[in-house]
């Protein structure tokens, strides 16, 4: 398997174990991350964390098993791939940014006179949508490469 | 609307040419050996340049290595 192939496989699995954790620690905070901005700050820090982390690490480990291939540039088709990948996760990554700019404007406005308004919301908003556009950029691209349509 | 498929003689010239492999095809061209496998498999149709790179490398006019077949649904 190429190196380029490795690192979106690895990516992948990152983005769908981070959506297992974020699951995972919102099911432990409760009702608290969903309607408490700094419950929902500590689970967005932690997932970022995370991410981070496993990201460096995981791609350091890549390019240690194959040191040769990640001096290499990409060819034609691995570019067409890539635009393919960014286009699917831009799409995605503004349509939550809009959403979430729009929850965040009904909060201000309304959040005081209704309970179930709160700016967590467009904070893990932009979470999730965040981990769905990674995961949905190297699903695309994984996609393309095996399959090319 | 019509569809278009792309076969290529790829597989058979590398065989005719000392068996080379796809790695060493793809070396020539400059792109990766999944790419040449890719477009061996006619799951990508190449651009002109790296077409033209693989007649070139095979000494083959262009049609003799792709050919268009044009197919309606």
């Amino acid at each position: 398997m190429a190196y380029r192939e490795q690192v979106l496989w690895v990516d992948g699995l990152i983005m769908l174990g981070l959506i297992g954790y974020t699951v995972k620690q919102l099911l432990l905070a409760g009702d608290a991350a969903l309607f408490n901005v700094e419950q929902a700050y500590d689970v967005v820090a932690s997932v970022l964390f995370m991410a981070v982390v496993a990201y460096v690490l995981c791609h350091i480990a890549i390019a240690v098993v194959s040191n040769k291939e990640t001096e290499d540039a990409r060819d034609e088709r691995e570019q067409q791939a890539v635009q393919l990948g960014a286009y699917w996760s831009s799409t995605i990554s503004q349509t939550t940014i809009v959403l979430a700019l729009v929850q965040f404007g009904l909060t201000v406005q309304f959040g005081g006179a209704r309970e179930e308004l709160s700016l967590a919301h467009p904070l893990l908003l932009l979470l999730i949508g965040l981990i769905l556009a990674e995961l949905s950029n190297t699903g695309r691209q994984l996609w393309y490469l095996y399959r090319g349509v | 609307m019509s569809k278009c498929k792309i076969n290529n003689q790829i597989r058979r010239l590398r065989f005719e040419h000392n068996e080379m492999t796809q790695q060493a095809l793809a070396t020539e061209v400059g792109v990766t050996r999944q790419t040449i496998l890719a477009i061996e498999a006619g799951r990508y149709s190449p651009s002109l340049e790296v077409a033209f790179k693989i007649a070139n490398t095979f000494k083959q006019p262009l049609e003799a290595v792709f050919q268009y077949e044009p197919e309606s649904t």
